[in-house]
């Protein structure tokens, strides 16, 4: 359908200027995203090379950089661990170009789900208000947390290397644990699929009581024995911020991996990516924010007696 | 991250009564009696319960260049005569006109000390004095508070990156030479409080411009000094009757530049407070000026997007004047609606708290001036996808007052609501909301169930009227495509037409 890829191909381009969609737009590829993830599996198969990224958080600017640095989609392939609404001016346009990507490129770029990657999370952090202001209702809302739900929750590269948002469920001990569950929903508030976007891993030994109110931490003990158990030889994930980007902990079981340089625009961390090559080599890219990070104003574009 | 989360969940904030009848002349109640201002015991110590590590930011104003290379300690006030003593408190408010340089800690800290333990000797004399102090005394003081206070505070740099502040807590600046003007501002708030100033003397000196630049301090970035304005203005808003006019317009003109230019001021909150009693003291009926106040600057504060940072006192000042005049409830209602925030869904929450605040004290009449609009709002809020706005809007059934206002009107309300509630019950995703929505829905029936499913049957009605209407207008398109699709398009040509084509040739191009 070469036509449809020449519609597609121009949203891309309109994107990547950071010009959002129209809301029927928004629809229709909601609707052709929701068809592909929909094949795809709790636990989606990836090869290797692949270059895998973790949180962006609505950091336009910062999301193209990291494909500056990382290589273009469709050119390189890119495995994405979730987080990429809230907290930033641009949650709107980043998840569209990132869902757009998938529609038009499905086999080279994957899109995992993150712990922001839901209804009520977004509502408090900033996405849903950010819709309201782009579009004055919250229909672009609707599809996209809609499309959520049909997020694959964890990847594995090359029956190697695990991929997820956040980590592991004391309720989860296999792949198959994984595979076996009913992810088409808005993400619970406990249970196995909440616990692997809200987990972390922790110095201590054992499972813990998270910090966070969701998830759990685990132990060295925990990560090892689920790569053991799983024949993987890591674990990657993104969720928490770390000052260089990337951090290895639990003995090289599990690497953090965060994309979104300077927080909030606020942090003062760098970002970086793990590109995994064809002979599954890993490379760490390290990188800084964009220069262009001021706010967008809205603020004074539409006159009071219109809203 | 789920504790943040719960803990930025509505809460019905309740403002707790404050506020001292200012127009009986005396001002009894500031932020409290006595010392009201806390002192700390030494130069560079810091407010309890703040760790060290908050006061690493430092803002600097600028101050006046009047650095004095050196100045000598003076006598103390017990050495000399009770008919000198006077002069000496002159002599000590010359030798405190001394400004210093907190840039640096180490920097004439000899002199720094001297100074400080002056003023520390002033306060303690202003305490303790009895007669009353000579024209002389106040001109002098009015001249070192001057000094020392008034300052110009350096631009904002985080403004731009921070959009307002909404929520997002910031780190307060804190004056590196507050261990100075902490004493200043104690001094001035003793001065006027004084009984021995005369406020027929006084009011030479502590006059419109002194109370200009007083107001101006308030946009500093520490909330330690504005705590103290806060005070000293309450205090000279209680003593001055004849600025009291004067205050109030300039305030007004705070708020104004405030709301509808710069949309931001560091001091809304203190201002708001102080008006909080200022409202509260208004004498019966109120006057079309402070009437004009209510609806020109308290319903406009509603609009920035920082309200939250001031809304508890807001709601205060709001609410004051509502009990003083029962009357205004509709208008405010009526404002409210006007400046309600339908891309914000954290200022709709407070919004709501704000109205059911109003809702608890307002009468039949007035509730029945402005109930059409303002449930039309609260039905639109009950149907949000926002889960917080629709529980907030939602939560409003649980207060008796409006359940009876709501009973006593439900001919005119139900039929406003029972779609909203309908509609969620179809649509909505959140668990809370929907278990919220039915507990409304049997409260209605029960209310009244003749009511409520004649209101359900004309529900079910209007959506099957809206479905069919759009299946029709679907087929019309449909039939319109079809048929045009059968027609050769006449395009690519280009046609002159004149400026009355006639009717031949319309036909021909037809």
């Amino acid at each position: 359908m070469p036509s449809s890829h020449g519609d597609l191909d121009r949203q891309i381009a309109q994107l990547r200027e950071c010009k959002h969609l129209a809301e029927g737009e928004v629809r229709a590829l909601c609707e052709q995203a929701k068809a592909i993830l929909m094949e795809e599996w709790n636990v989606q198969p990836v090869r290797c090379p692949v270059t895998v990224c973790g949180d962006i958080h609505g950091q336009f600017y910062d999301l193209i950089e990291l494909f500056r640095i990382g290589g273009e989609a469709p050119d390189t392939n890119y495995l994405f661990m979730g987080d990429y609404v809230d907290r930033g001016y641009y949650s709107v346009e980043t998840v569209s170009l990132l869902v757009a990507l998938k529609v038009r490129y499905r086999d080279r770029i994957t899109i995992l789900r993150g712990n922001h990657e839901s209804r009520q999370i977004t509502q408090v952090y900033g996405f849903y208000d950010e819709c309201l202001r782009k579009y004055g209702n919250a229909n672009v809302w609707k599809y996209f947390t809609d499309l959520f739900d049909y997020l694959p929750l964890t990847a594995l590269i090359e029956n190697q290397v695990f991929c997820l948002h956040g980590g592991l469920s004391p309720s989860l001990d296999t792949l198959d644990n994984i595979r076996a569950l009913d992810r088409i929903q808005e993400v619970p508030h406990e249970g196995p699929m909440c616990d692997l976007l809200w987990s972390d891993p922790d110095d201590r030994c054992g499972w813990g009581i998270s910090p966070r109110g969701a998830g759990y931490t685990f132990g060295q003990d925990i990560a090892q024995q689920f790569n053991h158990t799983n024949g993987l030889s890591l674990i990657s994930r993104a969720h928490q911020l770390v000052m260089e980007g990337f951090n290895w902990c639990q003995d090289k079981n599990v690497v953090t991996v965060f994309s979104a340089p300077n927080y909030c625009y606020r942090c003062g961390n760098m970002a970086a990516i793990l590109e995994i090559g064809e002979n599954m080599d890993q490379n760490f890219l390290q990188f800084d924010p964009a220069p262009r990070q001021i706010e967008p104003d809205t603020t004074r574009k539409t006159p009071d007696y219109f809203l | 991250m789920w504790k943040g989360f719960l803990s930025k969940l509505p809460r019905k904030t309740s403002a707790s009564g404050r506020g001292a009848d200012l127009d009986s002349g005396q001002c009894s109640n500031g932020a409290g009696n006595g010392n009201p201002i806390q002192r700390t015991s030494s130069c560079g110590s810091i407010p309890s319960g703040r760790s060290t590590s908050t006061i690493k930011r430092m803002s600097s104003a600028i101050f006046p260049s009047s650095v004095v290379a050196g100045i000598e300690p003076l006598v103390s006030f017990k050495d000399v005569p009770n008919s000198e003593k006077q002069n000496l408190f002159v002599s000590k408010l010359n030798l405190c006109c001394a400004v210093f340089d907190f840039s640096d800690p180490n920097k004439s800290s000899a002199e720094k000390d001297i100074k400080r333990q002056t003023l520390l000797d002033l306060i303690d004399y202003v305490d303790s004095s009895s007669s009353r102090f000579s024209e002389a005394v106040i001109a002098a003081s009015s001249r070192m508070f001057a000094v020392n206070l008034f300052r110009v505070f350096p631009p904002n740099y985080r403004s731009s990156s921070s959009g307002g502040g909404e929520g997002e807590e910031e780190e307060p600046m804190f004056e590196p030479a507050w261990c100075h003007l902490q004493l200043v501002y104690e001094l001035l708030l003793k001065f006027i409080g004084s009984s021995s100033l005369d406020a027929k003397v006084g009011k030479k000196y502590f006059d419109h411009s002194f109370i200009v630049k007083l107001l101006n301090l308030l946009d500093s970035e520490d909330p330690r000094e504005r705590d103290c304005l806060k005070t000293i203005l309450h205090r000279i808003y209680g003593k001055f009757m004849v600025h009291r006019p004067f205050i109030r317009k300039a305030v007004s003109n705070i708020f104004y530049h405030f709301v509808f230019e710069t949309d931001r001021h560091n001091g809304i909150a203190e201002l708001l407070e102080v008006f909080g009693s200022v409202i509260s003291g208004f004498a019966l009926p109120l006057k079309e000026e402070h009437k004009i106040f209510l609806w020109r600057v308290l319903v406009p504060l509603h609009k920035p997007k920082s309200v939250g940072v001031y809304l508890q006192q807001l709601t205060y000042c709001v609410t004051q004047f509502i009990e003083k005049d029962p009357k205004l409830a509709s208008s405010v209602i009526i404002g409210l609606l006007r400046y309600w925030p339908i891309t914000n869904s954290q200022k709709e929450v407070m919004f709501l708290s704000e109205i059911e605040e109003i809702l608890e004290t307002i009468s039949t009449a007035e509730f029945q001036k402005c109930m059409v609009p303002l449930f039309r709002r609260i039905a639109q809020c009950i149907k949000s996808s926002h889960f917080q706005v629709a529980e907030r809007a939602l939560f409003i059934w649980n207060n008796d007052n409006v359940i009876s206002l709501i009973a006593q009107n439900r001919q005119m309300i139900m039929p406003i609501i029972v779609p909203a509630l309908e509609h969620n019950s179809q649509n909505h995703w959140n668990q809370a909301v929907l278990n919220l929505t039915d507990n409304v829905k049997k409260m209605f029936s029960e209310m009244d169930d003749v009511l409520f499913s004649a209101c359900l049957v004309k529900y079910k009605e209007d959506e099957e009227r809206q479905a069919s209407l759009e299946s029709k207008r679907r087929l019309t398109w449909e039939k319109l495509e079809s048929a045009a699709s059968f027609q050769p398009v006449t395009g690519h040509t280009a046609v002159l037409v004149g400026r009355q084509p006639s009717a031949n040739l319309i036909a021909t191009l037809i």
